[in-house]
């Protein structure tokens, strides 16, 4: 299935012309893998010196000092170069098409139907090592919709996807109307939703039994999945897909689906708070909602550290580390340094990186420098790193698949010339789901910019 | 770690100016919310409730407040914290009963918003400094002014450790604006409907109500019953206001008049509502008497109509028209119909807040006193919002939230110096702040010898206190500097600081230097890092006056002239008659005015004499012109007499017929009042007494016939005296005079040992001035000559030197040696900062220390007069200088220098 998806893919691509590193030698893939002699950043735990990394139907089978690697086996050079887990990208617009819309209410929308596994974007993501994004809703949008999690390779939406309707999305930046009329607003559609539910309660406790089965059975299923070994970009069935795809025929209103478990705590929030003012409101909106927030950060919202500090989760820090300010009051201008603040204040976070239309910019675009960016401010080295991988795959759930290099997980890899955090240090082999899926000796594009004349 | 937090966390949200502050009060409040109480100790408390508690005592611990009273009455346990705030008043934080504080960038397009809550426009993180500086520490928040339902209102602290907590009540009332503003609301473009999908449907018109009052009330009257009857209602407007009636929230009227007014209460009794009206100008119906008993009245919300600083122009009141009635006036007849625990006064504007404690006051000209006009703004509006039992009013269980004032409240030229809120300092006056410090150190070199590990107190520029006891000023800064040395500020007796650049041109003496001084000069700024604090200033062309000056931004003329230098120089012969020529110049000027002073000084005590005799003589001629008067008619009389006599018998002496006839001449003359003594020669008269003019007197009467009688010689018309003549003024001229009064001092410049002794000899023995000399080693060779005539000498910049044989000469020692007092002087500009390290080579090759440091410091301040520096003692300038270690050591640095009170110079690490 997958083979015969990757050579449409192929055959597409060629009468194109769209040539280059998208074309993979994939038929290497599907026998097993090993990364030979590197060293092995595991971040779950300790960095394996001269490693090596078996990888078998996309699962990481061993890893060590001393793997015996089957003579079937393809094997990568990984003398002098560095293995790390995939990065994660914990939050972005960018892998969509258009990330706001005009109503302020859309529950009801999921960015599945939105996603374009050609954008640049992913493209992109490959070139810099990240193997999984969760691509959410932008942040003028008041409910905007629900988010999913999608692994940076594959010729379909549905390839990609590692968990549809991962999270539902909510922004307080006001975009009609004040901060207070879009509060009442939103609490007029959770009140809304909370209300539905006790009405179901009441209604029908049955249906919640049948629910409850449903979603032991799938998390069963997905367990298996899991066991098996499936492909890396294999679909999950969410909680939330079972009522949203019954809708259809009952006309339940797929929103307040979204909604309902929204406020019930099974379907995490992400939560985008622009100011510092945003926080406080939205703390107050998890507590009064029982919500399972993912805060997403504004610049100006390390005012509010303390009180991010008291919620005890991990947040997700502005594209913007490092920035200067001047106080209004007495005209002084002051260097704000995100990770220095929420370091000292104990509130662990990941990164953002800055979008794509602004990506010409060195720096901010890219996850390594963020994460130098915070060595550089106090941040220890092995934290820095894991909140590129293992800590945004446990913010979003999937940290049983994904997000470091154990026997077990899934096999999202990458392959860096040196040092993770060094300037001249070049993503060379990004490997998702066992697969490689970018090498930077055929990368044209790469080659182009660095070395025009060679055309 | 939580300190840490909370450092970074204040540090950044705050300036660089109350970063300090901040810092400091996050490192002392900290620890002592974990263990100790903070005891608050102020000439007077008004605790929002009733009379101020005289002389009373705040107790706090963990930002609440466990109990207020007089000092004796209230029990203070050991371990607490006490602050002495001195002459200072608490006041509880204020208390705003209706303000607009919340962030609304866009408004509102709909006139009836009743689900929309002013807690979701709240910033906890906003900045409210200047509020806060006002004492403002509680405020109501509304969510609109113009519209006719704006939404739930909500009370917040201005200031908290936690956002969250900072809210006290997150809806506490609905309101309705009734008045114009009210009743027309924005204009709503409701956009032709697009295409409809299921994420844009077409949504029904939301209601907008009629711009009259009659229809507004109508419809809220038709709104608030469909509320009450609705079960579940869809609309959210609808939803909002049911939750609102079901919970009796209080409800907010915005009623001017007696309509609006009447519209309001009728509303309000209809649903049983409880209600707040806000600011009414008709109070009629609201002082019924049986208005308060009810238990829905919560109360009334005043404007001041006033903005300080803001003048309108009030409308002529039509003709017949009901002239308005004043808001204090309102008060006065809201509080007699029984509102006085239910009247609280907001702010006209939102930007006027911070100027409420003065508009306030306002309500006094309704006989309001103090203690009432101050529950109108905390324990008054607190309970109007529900929210008395934690803020508002002192009292135990109470947050801590208080004001320190610097006298009572409304009273002119009050100032609130800090504002506390949980016990939490959120405000302190830079002011208070600037107006004193206590400096601590272990060596003091005052002038009463060195003080071991002690203080110095300075407040107001001066130095209020010293010891190791000293007495705190009120709201005193500490700065310890541990093993510092204070030292006070250094003279330099010649730079070229101060213009910005050098002066080389010929100035006149008369020239006054002090008011060309440059501010802001960075050359100063660098020049007094070394701990010279007062320098003197004349141009290198001399001969030039000498300025003396504070190295402030803004230099201080100390002393202008301090001295006026001279130079000799060069050929002796002729600059010695040059020098000498110059000098009696100006010896001749000064003496002259000298001589003029002494005479006007006399002719001022002659005039005060004359002055007397002559109010005297102008009695005295009264009378006797009177009594002539009455004489000429007698002799009038017997002239007739006489005349008739001699008519009858013509036969007498010649002689005596020709002092007959000067007797008679006189009375017919009738009025004169020339006496005899006027005739004598002015001169005369002046060094005449009045004796001698009497003995004239007498012998003129001797000589006249033995019947006229003796009144005429006491009749001596006193002499004017006349005003000395002033000498020419010669602006340039005009130093000499304080030079030759020994006010100022000589400087002079000389080249070699003869001119030396030219000098002593000249200006010294000759001219007797008080005599500088300014030179090195010339000097040092005439050491005992100078010792002997009280020759001041200043040294510098080079003061060790190598003779032809290689041995090292100390001039600066030799001169100390031979008991000659010596001063310092650099030549520079920014080089002045060094100076202190030039002398410490000095001192390295022998020259006592005290010795130089007296140079540096009192010696010279002494010998040139400046009698405010130089020296540490009470009374005069706070010029220190903190030093690392033993002053005038190479190994010794400035750590910081204080001219005039203000930290001018810090090293890094100490600020």
């Amino acid at each position: 299935m997958k083979l015969h998806h990757s050579r449409i893919a192929m055959i597409a691509l060629a009468a194109l012309g769209c040539l280059g590193f998208a074309q993979i030698d994939r038929a290497v893939a599907t026998g097993p893998l090993a990364i030979q002699g590197a060293t092995i950043i595991t971040v779950s735990g300790e960095t394996i010196a001269n490693g090596t990394i078996l990888i078998r139907d996309g699962i990481i089978e061993a890893v060590g000092t001393d793997v015996t690697i089957p003579g079937e086996a393809h094997v990568i050079d990984g003398k002098g170069k560095f293995v790390m887990p995939g990065f994660i990208d914990a939050h972005n617009a960018a892998g969509m098409s258009q990330a706001n819309e005009q109503a302020a209410v859309v529950p009801f929308l999921s960015v599945v139907d939105s996603i374009d596994p050609v954008a640049a974007y992913f493209e992109e993501c490959r070139r810099n090592g990240i193997t999984s994004a969760a691509v959410v809703p932008g942040n003028s949008t008041l409910i905007g919709g629900k988010a999913a999690i999608v692994k940076t390779a594959g010729q379909y939406v549905n390839d990609m996807i590692v968990r549809r309707d991962s999270a539902l999305k909510l922004s307080l930046r006001p975009t009609s109307g004040s901060r207070m009329s879009q509060m009442a607003l939103l609490r007029k559609e959770l009140d809304a939703a909370k209300k539905a539910l006790e009405t179901n309660d009441e209604d029908s406790k049955d249906e919640e039994n049948n629910k409850d089965e449903e979603a032991a059975k799938k998390a069963e299923s997905e367990k298996k999945e899991g066991d098996a070994g499936g492909d890396g970009s294999g679909e999950e069935k969410p909680a939330g897909e079972e009522p949203a795809a019954d809708a259809a025929g009952t006309g339940v209103d797929i929103g307040l689906e979204a909604l309902k478990l929204a406020v019930q705590g099974k379907m995490p929030v992400y939560i985008y708070c622009e100011v510092a003012m945003d926080v406080s409101a939205a703390v107050k909106l998890v507590e009064d909602y029982g919500l399972k927030p993912i805060y997403v950060l504004g610049q100006e919202c390390y005012q509010a550290v303390k009180l991010l500090a008291k919620q005890e989760r991990t947040v997700i820090l502005d594209p913007t580390l490092v920035y200067w300010k001047t106080n209004p009051r007495t005209r002084e201008d002051e260097k704000i340094e995100l990770p220095t603040i929420y370091l000292e204040a104990g509130v662990p976070f990941v990164f953002q990186v800055s979008e794509s239309d602004r990506r010409t910019s060195l720096g901010t675009s890219y996850f390594w420098y963020q994460a130098a960016t915070a060595v550089k401010y106090g941040v220890a080295e092995n934290k820095a790193l894991a909140a590129l991988t293992l800590e945004p795959a446990k913010l979003l759930g999937i940290a049983d698949r994904v997000g470091s290099i154990e026997v077990g997980k899934e096999a999202d890899l990458v392959v860096l010339t040196g040092q993770p955090l060094d300037i001249a240090t070049w993503v060379e082999t990004t490997i998702v789901g066992g697969e490689v899926v970018y090498e930077r000796d055929t990368d044209q594009k790469l080659k182009r910019l660095l070395s025009p004349e060679a055309e | 770690m939580r300190v840490i937090t909370e450092l970074s966390y204040f540090g950044l949200r705050c300036t660089n100016n109350s970063l300090i502050a901040l810092l400091l009060s996050a490192f002392l409040v900290a620890p002592s919310l974990a263990q100790t109480d903070d005891a608050y100790f102020a000439s007077s408390i008004w605790t929002g409730e009733g009379d101020p508690i005289r002389n009373g005592v705040l107790l706090v611990r963990e930002g609440v407040i466990v109990a207020v009273g007089p000092r004796d009455k209230v029990e203070i346990p050991a371990r607490a914290k006490r602050h002495e705030l001195g002459s200072a008043t608490l006041i509880p934080g204020l208390v705003i009963a209706q303000t607009n504080i919340v962030e609304s960038t866009r408004a509102e397009e709909y006139a009836i918003s009743p689900e929309v809550r002013a807690v979701d426009g709240f910033d906890p993180f906003g900045d409210y400094q200047v509020l806060l500086a006002a004492g403002i520490t509680t405020v109501q928040i509304s969510a609109g002014n113009n519209r006719l339902m704006p939404g739930q209102g909500a009370v917040v602290k201005l200031a908290g450790d936690d956002a969250t907590k900072q809210i006290l009540s997150e809806v506490e009332s609905f309101r309705i604006v009734l008045t114009r503003e009210g009743l027309t609301p924005p204009t709503v473009y409701e956009p032709p409907v697009g295409a409809v999908s299921v994420e844009r449907p077409v949504e029904p018109t939301k209601p907008q109500l009629g711009t009259s009052l009659a229809q507004a009330v109508v419809g809220l009257e038709a709104l608030l019953a469909e509320a009450s009857a609705a079960q579940s209602p869809d609309d959210v407007r609808l939803q909002a206001l049911a939750k609102i009636l079901k919970a009796k929230l209080v409800s907010r009227w915005s009623a001017g008049s007696s309509a609006e007014i009447r519209a309001a209460l009728q509303l309000a009794k209809q649903f049983n509502l409880p209600w707040i009206v806000v600011d009414p100008l008709e109070v009629d119906l609201l002082t019924a008497s049986e208005v308060w008993q009810s238990d829905l009245a919560r109360g009334v919300i005043l404007n001041p109509e006033l903005r300080p600083g803001r003048i309108t122009n009030p409308t002529v009141p039509r003709e017949g028209a009901k002239p308005e009635m004043p808001v204090w006036k309102r008060a006065r007849l809201l509080i007699d119909a029984g509102a006085g625990d239910r009247l609280a006064l907001r702010s006209a504007t939102d930007q006027d807040l911070n100027k409420l404690l003065f508009t306030a006051s306002v309500l006094g000209r309704g006989g309001l006193s103090s203690a009432q006009i101050l529950k109108t703004i905390t324990s008054n509006p607190a309970r109007m919002l529900g929210v008395a039992d934690r803020v508002g009013s002192l009292k135990a269980n109470a947050d801590a939230d208080f004001v320190v004032l610097s006298g009572a409240p409304f009273e002119p030229g009050t100032k609130v110096l800090s504002t506390f809120a949980n016990g939490r300092s959120v405000f302190e006056s830079q002011a208070k702040n600037e107006t004193a410090t206590v400096i601590h150190a272990a060596k003091i070199y005052s002038s009463g010898g060195v003080l071991e590990s002690s203080s110095v107190a300075v407040a107001g520029g001066k130095i209020a206190g010293l010891g190791a006891d000293v007495s705190l000023p009120q709201g005193a800064k500490v700065r310890d500097f541990g093993n510092a040395v204070i030292i006070p500020g250094m003279i330099d007796c010649s730079t070229s600081l101060g213009l910005g650049g050098s002066l080389s041109e010929t100035i006149a003496f008369g020239t006054a230097l002090g008011p060309l001084l440059a501010r802001d000069d960075d050359q100063v700024a660098l020049g007094r890092q070394g701990g010279v604090t007062t320098a003197l200033l004349s141009s290198t062309r001399l001969p030039s006056p000498v300025l003396a000056f504070k190295l402030t931004d803004a230099p201080r003329a100390l002393k202008d002239p301090v001295a006026l230098r001279f130079e000799v120089k060069g050929n002796l012969t002729s600059d010695a008659a040059n020098v000498e020529r110059t000098l009696k110049t100006g010896k001749a000027y000064a003496d002259a005015w000298t001589k003029y002073d002494a005479e006007f000084a006399e002719y001022k005590q002659q005039l005060a004499k004359y002055e007397v005799e002559k109010a005297k003589y102008d009695a005295a001629l009264k009378a006797v012109a009177a009594k002539k008067a009455a004489e000429a008619q007698k002799a009038e009389e017997e002239k007739k007499k006489l005349e008739a006599a001699k008519a009858s018998a013509d036969a007498t002496g010649g002689e005596k017929k020709d002092d007959a006839g000067k007797d008679v001449d006189k009375p017919a003359e009738g009025k004169s009042t020339t006496p005899p003594g006027d005739k004598t020669d002015p001169a005369k008269a002046d060094a005449k007494t009045d004796d001698a003019a009497k003995s004239t007197d007498t012998k003129a009467a001797d000589a006249k016939p033995s019947d006229a009688k003796p009144t005429e010689p006491e009749l001596v018309e006193p002499k004017k005296p006349t005003e000395p003549k002033k000498p020419a003024t010669s602006s340039s001229l005009e130093p000499y005079r304080d030079l030759f009064a020994n006010k100022i001092v000589a400087m002079v410049d000389v080249s070699d040992v003869k001119a030396v002794d030219l000098a002593v000899k000249l200006f010294r023995k000759d001219f007797g001035l008080k005599t500088v000399i300014v030179a090195n080693e010339v000097a040092s060779r005439r050491a005992k000559l100078l010792a002997e005539n009280d020759v001041f000498v200043v040294v510098g910049p080079t003061l060790v030197d190598t003779d032809d044989e290689g041995e090292l000469i100390n001039y600066a020692a030799e001169l100390a040696v031979a008991r000659v007092p010596i001063g310092f002087q650099s030549n520079a500009s920014t080089g002045v900062s060094e100076m202190p390290s030039a002398i410490s080579y000095a001192v390295y090759e022998g020259l006592g220390s005290s010795d130089a440091l007296k140079g540096l410091t009192a010696g010279t301040a002494k010998f040139m007069g400046l009698d405010s520096v130089g020296a540490i003692e009470v009374g005069k300038d706070a010029d220190l200088v903190v030093l690392s270690g033993s002053p005038l050591l190479l190994s010794t640095e400035v750590l910081a220098v204080m001219i005039d009170g203000e930290w001018v110079y810090e090293k890094e690490s100490h600020k």
